[in-house]
């Protein structure tokens, strides 16, 4: 059920509209863990099975008399394969060999055409948030030489506001969100290309002048975390990093409506949320 | 043009002409070095060069590592640690890694194919002098002001003056001049190698028998050649914006018609092959070393040179992955995903064919064994890296982290590891000593442990941003889906590990260093094939090879190596020579093996390259159109010499002083003789200097008499009866292609990005009043007019019309002069009287640059016509059995100048 | 080998077909159709490529393999144009 954010799964456990079931957090950790998994199986296997053979089939003759190398004379019971020699023209293997290459290939195109299948089903999932969600809060950020400033839908701005809420300690350009909603960020720049990305929620989009990317988050815990730059953006890149706080919805309405210039019908997407 | 073979020998010869074009001097001379075009000489000086270029990149490295010691800065301020960073990658990647790849392939293909150098020797030496003064440009980089402080990725708009510090506006403009440099050397070597090993393989020897070393060097000059021609528009339009534009909202790449975006696409267009062409010579390696050292013919050879072939072929279709972040839509991020991902398959084929060739092997674990195996390891590991990096959505976390750095770390780093092996692999074939083989294990040993504790803890630290150095504060490294971090101080201790890793796998490179150095003077001299089942040709002639590669001319004919005139070569034996170093094939015209011009021609263009990195903008053209008169006087008084005095050379030396004088009144009107000439910055001295020693010296490499004989019996599949100049200019062509299309890719690029109906408007915006049609029809007549008599004059030639000929040359260069001045008519009322100048907006600069690249061409070309004319004059195109092959070949290029033309027609007059 | 008298034949061609394009512009023959009036005109500049490289570069007399050259160069540019333009639509 693309565009409406509501997945199977979200439908069956009837969790809050305003909600994914799987944040990018969740998404990411899914496909990272299979492909570790994967990933480790097939190169641990594939590193211990040629350690192994380069072993196993190590020559027990030494080096000749006089010389650098082995001897070439074949060794009684040498196996039946080609070896090279000097001044030929190498016109194939004769037998063997050839059947295993094809397996392995073939085994290889399975695993890839999946990781392709099931990577494309999560990207599906992860663009349509990005882009139909409906219930979310919508920020725009734009980065500069070295910070991020942040727009929020109804108008206010990151110049304009200051973050004093209790328990909180952040800086006052510092992205404010609700716990638990579908935050869609629409990046820019206004100088240079710079990345935005809070890794905690792994929400990233690269941040290009005149130009317009999109990425969302759902975080699901309190507390103030980084935004960081991910792309080399001039000497203060090193230290670029902006704060974004978490609070519960309740305490995000009251700092939101306590600012200047905003309105309760900025808050119409926090509605959604039944129970 | 001489470098081409004649048959029955066409050429005049002055006594006297071989004292420099004759007999190398020895070894042990400096001139030898100097003047050598010798293929394996070259090999040698390349080899050197990229391992102190691999230093002065890991001295680079060392920084770095201490730099991240601990978070915050350490050693390096802000922008010291953002040009080392820079430059540490431009090093690593274009100064040592290729460069050391094509060292081995100078000294190698050749060898392998059976040839005995390769198809051209002066343009091979060029390559190598350009490698080395591009080098050293980078290196003055720094010493004015500061480097390029934008990565070795130079994205837009941080790559332009308005956001480049001003101390380093100098030392950035010389840094990418410095790339074009090395571009230009690379091309060069791409057509090159590709006309040696389509025309010059040993009677016998197929496409597909190549050894595959060769095969692997074969694919990657393929890929270089469409590659770095994209690379080069990229920073000819950089540079243009450097010097003419620059501020926010001009040029290319500061345009608000996705210039940021452009930058992204032309540069990993270019980057993604880039790094294939990096690796597959070690590939190379890794096949002959396996080969080799298992004592077994490659599994499956023909589907890993198929597979091989593949990757090269879809490198060019995967660029985007490096944008996912950006903005380009679902669809085309779907493909790119898929062609990524699929990229892997091709190179799992050619791993495992490489590890199923040691099974029932006579493997013996020497050190190019240990080398290449350990690569082996380390890319399956990056590769599967790799296959992450592929899946979008986890590269939307990955990007910009140092998920990236460790993947194109192990990847790359392998490959030069593969490469290490190769260098003991091939060391005593190059030296005739034998290096020692515990020391190669201990660095081996070293070496492998220092790169795992230097590149592993990255993956570990993933989270890291690229380039940051202030850590901390970074999300500490958890187990997945648990709370457990991995260690309390977050990343510093794992930032630390990889630190004492690197000294440690640096330093392992002195003991190799040390073991190389002194083993030339060890008594452990080796034959012809000190390793055993050896099966490529270079191991079949003396170790080192005799001066001509064979004592005798190799041939595949029987279906196996033999040389003509001599010696057979026996079943499971060595080559029996008539011992001592056996002479060159005989041939019926004496090979010339030396020249100075490749290296004074690199030298100028060092000259010319630093110049123009303070040339000012209101002076930049003058330089270039001073030296023009100087090219007309040199082609006169080096003429005379080489031809004799005749009336053209009067003429051409007569017609000099007027152009000058005409050019100078241009100057003073614009700027004033005496004050202006003052008022120029030493930059417009070095530049003149430059382009004018340029002009000379090319002029006198042309008259050179340089004799490279055509192999009497090779094999030339699928380039037969074309010679090898006639396949030279075609595979230059091919990268002009690739230039123009890049330009003309742009304009579109940026069209599209602008709408396409609202160019116009755009354009207007910016000043434009009139944009006629008829001036582009005009030129369009002029260059087709100009193709007829070139063509007429390739058919006069044959006839051996001396006034045929001359008459339509100096028809086709009148042509170009009108073509010339017709387009200066319609730039003055563009520039000057409307006001819309090179930086007046994205439709200007499109139009100015992509039609002033063509008009650049226009004017080479005439350069080159006047040359002709002047050799025309004397005769030197219809001697007995001279096909004009010259004019030929000349024609190519001006039919190519016209043929882009025929799109620039309607692209930026009919349809703009 | 070709005559002079083909070479002649195949400039006046080029001419022709060259002034059309600017023809078909000039007096609107496809008004507000962009596209049409781009492919057309584009394709008349393909043909007039086609026949420089095939005439006066003597293609059609050289090996096969030369042409693939040139056209591998061109399908280079093309997938680098195609697939740049279409990323931002």
């Amino acid at each position: 059920m693309l565009g409406t954010g509501n997945t199977l799964l979200s439908a069956l456990r009837r969790v809050p509209v305003a909600q994914v079931d799987q944040t990018q957090v969740d998404v990411f950790g899914n496909l990272f863990t299979a492909f570790v998994a994967l990933g480790t199986l097939v190169g641990t296997i594939v590193i211990s099975y040629t350690v192994y053979n380069a072993y196993k089939y190590r020559s027990k003759s030494g080096d000749a008399e006089g010389r650098y190398d082995i001897d070439e004379t074949s060794p009684e019971g040498d196996y039946d394969v080609a070896r090279p020699q000097r001044g030929e023209i190498p016109t194939g293997q004769g037998k063997g060999g050839g059947k295993k290459l094809f397996m392995s290939f073939g085994l290889s195109a399975i695993l890839v055409l999946g990781l392709i299948i099931y990577s494309y089903s999560l990207l599906l999932g992860v663009e349509d948030t990005s882009q139909n969600f409906e219930d979310a809060l919508e920020v725009n950020v734009t980065g500069y030489q070295f910070g991020w400033d942040y727009e929020y839908a109804g108008g206010l701005e990151s110049g304009d506001y200051d973050v004093n809420i209790d328990g909180y300690d952040a800086a006052d350009d510092a992205l404010v969100v609700p716990k638990g909603e579908v935050i869609q960020l629409q990046v820019t720049s206004r100088d240079v290309h710079h990345n935005y990305g809070i890794p905690e929620f792994r929400a990233k989009s690269d941040a290009i002048p005149g130009d317009y990317t999109n990425t969302w988050f759902q975080p699901d815990k309190t507390g103030v975390y980084r935004a960081n730059c991910y792309e080399l953006c001039g000497q203060g890149h090193s230290n670029m990093h902006g704060d974004v706080v978490v609070v519960e919805p309740g305490v995000f309405e009251e700092w939101y409506l306590s600012q200047e210039g905003t309105a309760e019908s900025d808050l119409d997407f926090m509605e959604a949320d039944s129970e | 043009m001489t470098d081409n073979a004649h048959n029955g020998g066409t050429e005049s010869h002055e006594t006297g002409d071989h004292d420099d074009g004759g007999h190398l001097p020895p070894k042990s001379s400096v001139k030898r070095w100097l003047v050598t075009t010798n293929h394996k000489d070259i090999g040698i000086l390349y080899m050197i060069t990229a391992l102190f270029f691999l230093i002065f990149g890991g001295i680079l490295a060392f920084m770095i590592r201490m730099q991240l010691w601990q978070s915050g800065p350490f050693i390096l301020t802000d922008l010291g640690y953002n040009q080392i960073v820079t430059a540490h990658g431009l090093l690593m990647v274009f100064w040592f890694l290729s460069p050391f790849a094509f060292g081995l392939a100078n000294y190698l293909v050749p060898l392998q194919i059976g040839a005995d150098d390769l198809a051209f020797p002066r343009l091979n030496a060029m390559s190598y002098w350009l490698y080395l003064f591009s080098g050293v440009l980078l290196g003055i980089s720094f010493f004015q002001g500061s480097s390029l402080p934008t990565g070795w990725t130079l994205y837009a708009p941080l790559n332009l003056p308005a956001f480049i510090p001003p101390v380093a506006e100098l030392g950035s403009l010389s840094a990418i001049i410095a790339l074009a440099l090395f571009v230009a050397s690379v091309t060069i070597g791409s057509v090159n190698f590709l006309t040696t090993m389509y025309r010059m393989r040993a009677e016998g020897l197929r496409m597909r028998d190549i050894p595959l070393f060769s095969i692997s060097i074969l694919l990657t000059v393929w890929m270089m050649l469409f590659a770095f021609a994209a690379l080069l528009a990229a920073l000819m339009l950089l540079s243009f914006d450097h010097v003419f534009a620059g501020e926010v909202g001009t040029g290319y790449f500061g345009s608000e018609e996705g210039g940021s975006l452009l930058w992204t696409h032309l540069f990993w267009f270019f980057g993604h092959p880039e790094v294939y062409i990096v690796f597959f010579p070690a590939l190379g390696v890794m096949a002959e070393v396996v080969q080799t050292f298992s004592g077994r013919r490659l599994v499956g050879r023909k589907w890993f040179i198929i597979a091989m072939a593949l990757v090269a072929i879809q490198s060019f279709i995967v660029w985007m992955h490096h944008m996912f972040l950006t903005s380009i839509n679902l669809p085309i991020k779907t493909v790119m995903m898929v062609t990524t991902i699929g990229i892997s398959l091709p190179f799992d084929l050619m791993v495992f064919a490489l590890i199923y060739t040691m099974i029932k092997g006579r493997v013996r674990w020497k050190t190019p064994f240990l080398f290449v195996l350990g690569a082996i390891l380390l890319f399956i590991l990056g590769g599967i890296t790799g296959v992450f990096l592929g899946a979008i959505v986890l590269d939307y976390s990955f990007r910009g982290t140092y998920w990236v750095v460790a993947h194109f770390h192990y990847v790359m780093a392998s490959g030069a590891v593969a490469l290490v092996g190769g260098i003991y692999y091939w060391y005593p074939k190059i030296t005739g000593k034998m290096y020692n083989e515990f020391l190669g294990k201990v660095h081996f040993v070293a070496a492998f442990i220092g790169f795992n504790m230097l590149y592993f803890p990255m993956f570990i630290v993933w989270d890291t941003p690229r380039r940051w150095f202030h850590y901390s504060g970074t999300v500490a490294p958890k187990i997945p889906f648990t709370d457990i971090t991995l260690f309390t101080t977050g990343f510093t201790i794992w930032h630390q590990v990889a630190t004492v890793g690197a000294f440690l796998f640096g330093g392992s490179f002195l003991i190799m260093f040390y073991n190389l150095f002194v083993s030339l003077y060890s008594d452990r001299v080796v034959d012809e094939s000190p390793w055993a089942y050896t099966g490529s040709a270079e191991w079949a002639v003396s170790s080192p090879p005799p001066e001509g590669n064979f004592p005798g001319t190799p041939s595949f004919a029987t279906g196996k190596l033999s040389f003509l005139d001599g010696t057979e070569l026996t079943d499971g034996g060595e080559a029996k020579t008539d011992g001592g170093v056996a002479d060159a094939v005989a041939h019926e015209q004496h090979a010339d093996h030396t020249s100075w011009w490749p290296l004074v021609l690199s030298l100028t263009a060092l000259l010319t390259g630093l110049g123009i990195s303070g040339l000012e903008t209101a002076y930049f053209v003058w330089p270039f159109l001073f030296s023009i008169p100087l090219f007309v006087a040199a082609i006169g008084v080096v003429g005379a010499r080489r031809d004799g005095f005749t009336p053209i050379h009067g003429a051409f030396m007569g017609a000099s002083m007027p152009i000058l004088g005409a050019f100078a009144l241009v100057f003073h009107l614009h700027h004033g003789v005496p004050g202006g000439l003052a008022e120029a910055n030493e930059y417009f001295w070095l530049t003149l200097a430059g382009v004018g020693t340029g002009m000379v010296t090319l002029v006198t490499m042309g008259y050179e008499s340089f004799e490279v004989p055509t192999p009497r019996r090779s094999e030339q599949w699928p380039f037969e009866g074309v010679t090898n100049t006639k396949l030279g200019m075609w595979v230059f062509l091919g990268s002009d292609i690739i230039l123009f299309g890049a330009f003309i890719g742009s304009y579109i690029f940026m069209r599209i990005n602008a709408g396409w109906t609202n160019w116009h408007h755009i354009a207007e915006t910016n000043g434009l009043v009139s944009h006629p049609i008829l001036p582009g029809l005009i030129n369009t007549y002029l260059l087709l007019a100009s193709s007829f008599t070139v063509v007429l004059a390739l058919a006069y030639a044959k006839r051996g019309s001396r006034r045929g000929t001359l008459g339509a040359l100096a028809v086709t260069f009148a042509g170009a002069t009108l073509f010339l001045l017709n387009k200066g008519i319609e730039w003055v009322d563009l520039y000057i009287h409307q006001g819309w100048q090179f930086d007046s907006g994205p439709a200007a600069s499109t139009f100015y640059l992509t039609t002033g690249l063509h008009a650049a061409h226009v004017v080479v070309g005439m350069l080159i016509m006047l040359f002709l004319i002047a050799r025309a004059y004397t005769g030197a195109y219809w001697s007995d059995g001279e096909q004009a092959h010259t004019i030929e070949y000349f024609g190519l290029y001006w039919h190519f100048v016209d043929i882009v033309w025929l799109f620039l027609f309607p692209l930026f007059y009919v349809l703009f | 080998m070709t005559s002079i008298r083909t070479y002649t034949i195949i400039f006046v061609a080029l001419m022709i077909l060259s002034t059309t394009q600017a023809a078909i512009e000039e007096i609107g023959l496809f008004g507000d159709q962009v596209l049409l009036a781009l492919v057309v005109i584009l394709g008349l500049s393909v043909v007039k490529a086609v026949t420089v490289a095939g005439w006066y570069m003597h293609l059609r007399e050289e090996p096969r393999a030369i042409t693939y050259l040139a056209l591998a160069g061109v399908i280079g540019v093309v997938a680098l144009t195609a697939g740049a333009g279409y990323s931002i639509l």
